[in-house]
Order: C-alpha cells, then structure tokens, then sequence
C-alpha cells in the first residue's frame, strides 16, 4: 500500500475523474435543463456498452465509427423515451422519476433476458501501458479520458454558444416565460433528452473496454454519477467536471490509503451533509 | 344503516377468522412461505405508506430495516437478550435513528430528497459492510437463532422455519401495524397528513407544523421497517448487506404506488397482489422484474391514484354510460 507513490495517486484519480465526469455529464444535463432525475441513465449507459460490444468487438466496425453508431443508435431512444413517457407527466418531477424507475427495472431484466448473465468483455485497440517517470497509465485510458475531455469541452460549448442552447437555459430558467417568447418546450425538451442519452451511451461505450459488460453495470455508475451531480451542483454542468474530479480523488486517495468502502462511506456521507447543509452543492450558486 | 354496520362488522370478524385459521387447511410450506411474505410486505408498504402521505417519498426505508434485523440479531447473540426484548428495543433502536436523520433531512424536498435518502441507505450498507465486527462485512450474519417461547407452566415453542409459528408471528406484527395505521389514519393526524401531501405551503400557512408532523410519520413509519427487520433475520437465518439494497426500496414503492398511495388500504392491497401475482404466475427473477416495472409503469401513467380506485373507476363509467 504505502509503496504506491503519490503521483500514481495523483494520475489514478485524474484519470478516474475524467471518466467519473463523462458518466454524469448526460444525467446533470437532463437534471439542469428538464429538472428531474433520470433514473434509467444507467441503463442507457449499459446499452451504449453492449451496442459497444457488438459493433466494434463482434462485428469488427472501426473503434471510432462504433462509438459514432453508440450516439446514432442511441439519440432517438431518448427522444422516444422522452416523447412516450416524460412528456404527459411534465411538471411532476416525483412520478417521473418513477417512471424512470420503471423504465430502468424493464430494461435489466430485458437486458438479463436478452443478453445473458454471463459478463462479457472487450479490449479496446489502444493496448499497452504508457510509463512516465514511473508513473503509469494504460494507453485505452488515455485515449477514453481525451474523448471524455472533449466531449465536456463540446457540451459547454453546446450549451453556451449555439442557439438551441440558448433555448436549454432559458427554460432552465423559467419554462413559461421561456415558452411565451416562442421558445418550444416540446423540441428542447427532447433534443436534452437525446444528448443526455447519447452522452449516457458513448459513456457506457467507453467504459465497457475498461470494465466487465454485464445488464446491471448501469447501477454502479448511476449510483457514481448521483454522487458526482450532488457534490458539484445539480444540473450543472461546470459542477459535473468539478463533482467527478472530486469523487476520482476521494476514490483514489481513500481506496489505496485506507479501503475501497471507506471511499464510498465519505463520498455518501459528504452527499447526505452536502443535501442538508447546501443544496446547490460546493460550487454552485443559488 | 344498522343492518349495513352489522353486516360490515360480521364480513370483517369472518375475515379475521378466515385468517387465523389459514393453517388448518394450509399445509404446504411453500404456500406458508408465500403468506408469511405477503405479511412482510404488507408492514413494509404500509409503513412506508404512512411516510408518502406526508408527500415524501423516502428510499431509505431499508436501511431501518437493516437497523432493526441487525440490532435485534446482534442483541440476541452478542448481549444475550430474549428474541421478544430484542425485537422491541431494535424496532425502537430505528425509530430513534429515524428521528436523528428525520430531523435535518426531511426539510428537503423532491428530487433532493430522493437523492438524501438514496445516499443514507447506501451509507448504512456501507457502515454494515466495513465493520466486519460485529456485523460480518459483506458476507453479514449468518445461523441466526430461531425466537422461542418459554411460559411457566406451558411447554417451551420453538419456532421452526416453514411451521406455523413464523405465520403467527408475522400476522400478530401485522395486526399491530395495520391497528396503529388506521388509528392514526382516522384520527386528525391523518387528516392532517392528507393536507400537507395536497399542499404542504397551504398546510403551513393555515397553521400546520410541517416538520412535527412529518417527522412523526417518518418515525413510526421506520419503527414498523425495524420490526419487519427484526422479523426478518431469524426466519431467513442470514442477513447481509445486499439483503437491503436500494431494489428492496422501489419494490415497496412500486407496492404502494400500484395500490395506491394517500390511503393504508392502498398500500395494503398492492403489498398482497404483488407478493401473490407473481408467485401464482410462477414468474420469478428477471421475469418478475420485468411485470412489476410494467404494472408501475401503467399505473403511473394511466391510473395514478393506483388498484383501489379501479373499483370506483369502473362503476362511474359504467354509470356515465348507463345514463348516455
């Protein structure tokens, strides 16, 4: 234990931070702009790992053309889940995340049915491990994290520049007042949830080379991905890269220092203090 | 009217009977197994219902399950105490955590509480999981002691997993829980409750203290979870962490919510179709997942009030049509 220096401390728990952020940058998103939680990002997670799966491991499609299909395949599932679900319950965030819930619950025991239990794996084409000064990385990490990076750079960049982001956060704001100036509540609504999705998938399709592919992978990294919106600030999506870099360090810090539990007990524990003493978590405003 | 009491009185006590007597014709202890369950999750639903009508929905119902198994176990083994003492002081054990973390959290609302309540159970399976002293890490407690009667004068009973103890002891527990619901139902709390679930800023402006009430709820609702918990562990004989993850919670939700929630007769009745249904249709594992995420899903969207208004639902219509 105490042989592991610090730097690879250091490099573990950047590296996990970057993926920690891909993971929850779909669900603070949907939060922010929709506010309700989606329960089933996991599962969409998990769905981005097996079409991962099969098209880049069993069908042998290019690695970046794969993760291009994870986004084309999986971007309408949300519109669709959004279309048929979310939209006749709107303004009630409690039976939506029910519903969420439901939808989660029918998609592992679909995935269980249709998948098999048995886990599966795949190895990304960046095999090989990069040593820097005794510090080591494995390449495929590398190469996930820079994805991630840019897929974090993009959504800002989505979201502050570009016209239908500007939509986004005004109905973040206020809906009605958003709706009267002739924004549609109908078509954002569904492109946030089509780029929640889509981001939930290349997640999971990133993150099925480093990890087992199994139907309930997507539990663990909701479960990841609530810590990490609670600790920045729900919704945001600054808070987001700010929350996974904080739960990459707890994890790394805490899991070679101490133990793995003792990671998650302070994550949780400084989830539970954080809801009760500030809300909008340690970086928000307001 | 008269007549109309009598008769609603006589359907009830018959039912009661029908109840007590179910073990004389029941043998198998599959079927005494089913039932025993059905028991359970009915003091589950329903003392998660109690805390929904106050309009939160809290996950972290069993995490005062796992108090009250773990409690009542370590009570019996470690300090020796009788089954019966220890069921009480471990069921007492989550009232008083309930009140501590009820406290500073229930002044959170929606998604946030959904997200402090998660955070809360996973923290106790946690704890649960880490201590491997005394509560046996993630491989939990296993062998644990059957409860026994022993009265002066009368032969020791020892209850015997698949006999008929375990069903009168869950249907005494049951009859407690249900008795304390309905009392506070009828009584103003449940009127008061009922108000603050429709408007809690109406509530509180026309005098209502949210938090006394809420906190109420939320003690006696997790009270009734430690119980079920302390009669949980010896009739499984092994407890662990995974026995209360977060599954277990949206499954007594999912309980209440088919039901119907704002009532107990709600989430008793979804406690009782949906321990029986699956079992009757032998759909076990993925399959029964797979029902009960489309039934909650249906009933979210199409019949939010739940199974109990189906009744009234249906007789409407059919009038509406009659008149047409």
């Amino acid at each position: 234990m105490a042989d592991i220096p610090f730097f690879q401390m250091l490099i573990n728990a950047i590296s996990a931070g970057l993926l920690y952020v891909l993971i929850a940058l779909g669900l603070t998103l949907v939060f922010g702009i929709m506010g309700i939680i989606n329960f089933v990002h996991g599962e969409l997670y998990m769905l981005g790992a097996y079409i991962m799966l099969y098209a880049f491991d069993r069908f042998g499609i290019n690695f970046f053309v794969s993760l291009i299909l994870v986004f084309i395949i999986m971007a309408p599932v949300g519109m669709l889940i959004e279309k048929v679900f979310y939209r006749p319950l709107r303004g009630q965030p409690m039976p939506v995340l029910i519903v969420a819930i439901g939808l989660s619950l029918f998609l592992v025991s679909a995935s269980y049915l249709g998948f098999g239990i048995v886990d599966k794996a795949f190895t990304s084409p960046y095999g090989g491990l990069i040593n820097m000064g005794g510090v080591v990385v494995s390449k495929e990490r590398l190469v996930t994290m820079a994805i991630s990076a840019i897929l974090v750079v993009g959504l800002y960049l989505l979201v502050r520049l570009t016209k239908m982001g500007r939509a986004m956060r005004a109905v973040e704001q206020d809906t009605d007042a958003a709706s009267l100036v002739g924004v549609s509540i109908d078509r954002t609504f569904a492109v946030c949830m089509m780029v929640g999705t889509a981001l939930a998938a290349v997640a999971g399709a990133l993150m099925g080379g480093l990890t087992v592919i199994n139907p309930s992978m997507g539990h663990g990294a909701l479960f990841k991905a609530f810590i990490i919106i609670v600790l920045g600030g729900l919704g945001s999506i600054v808070g987001a890269t700010v929350g996974g870099f904080i739960l990459g360090f707890i994890e790394s810090f805490c899991t070679t220092l101490i133990a793995p539990e003792v990671a998650s007990m302070v994550a949780f524990g400084l989830v539970i203090i954080l809801l009760i003493v500030k809300p909008e978590g340690l970086f928000g405003h307001g | 009217m008269d007549n109309h009491l009598i008769r609603k009185r006589g359907i009830s006590w018959g039912l009661i009977a029908l109840i007590l007597a179910i073990p004389l014709f029941v043998k198998s202890p599959y079927y005494l197994h089913v039932l025993i369950m059905v028991g359970m999750n009915v003091i589950l639903a329903a003392s998660l219902g109690l805390i929904v009508q106050t309009g939160q929905i809290s996950f972290a119902h069993p995490a005062f399950m796992a108090v009250g198994a773990y409690g009542c176990t370590l009570l019996v083994t470690q300090a020796g105490f009788s089954y019966w003492f220890a069921l009480l002081l471990a069921s007492i054990s989550a009232g008083i955590i309930a009140f501590l973390i009820g406290y500073p959290i229930l002044r959170i609302k929606g998604a946030y509480f959904f997200l402090v309540t998660f955070a809360f159970l996973e923290f106790i399976r946690l704890i649960v999981t880490f201590f491997r002293h005394p509560f046996g890490g993630s491989r939990g407690i296993i062998r644990i002691p059957s409860p026994t009667i022993s009265l002066p004068g009368l032969p020791r009973i020892e209850f015997v997993v698949g006999g008929i103890h375990y069903y009168y002891l869950i249907l005494f527990l049951v009859a407690i829980t249900l008795w304390v619901l309905y009392r506070m139902e009828r009584s103003r709390y449940g009127r008061i409750f009922k108000s603050i679930a429709q408007n809690d800023l109406l509530a509180e402006s026309l005098g209502i203290n949210l938090m006394k009430f809420r906190l109420l709820a939320f003690v006696v609702g997790c009270f009734f979870a430690g119980a079920a918990g302390a009669f949980y562990a010896p009739y499984f004989t092994f407890i662990n962490p995974a026995c209360f993850s977060l599954t277990v919670s949206i499954f007594i939700i999912i309980y209440i919510l088919v039901g119907g929630m704002g009532r107990a007769t709600g989430a008793v009745v979804g406690a009782v179709v949906l321990t029986i249904v699956p079992e009757a249709l032998r759909a076990t594992g993925y399959y029964e997942m797979m029902i009960f995420s489309v039934l909650l899903i249906v009933v979210v969207l199409f019949l939010p009030g739940g199974l109990i208004t189906l009744p009234s639902r249906v007789f409407s219509r059919s009038a509406r049509e009659r008149q047409q």
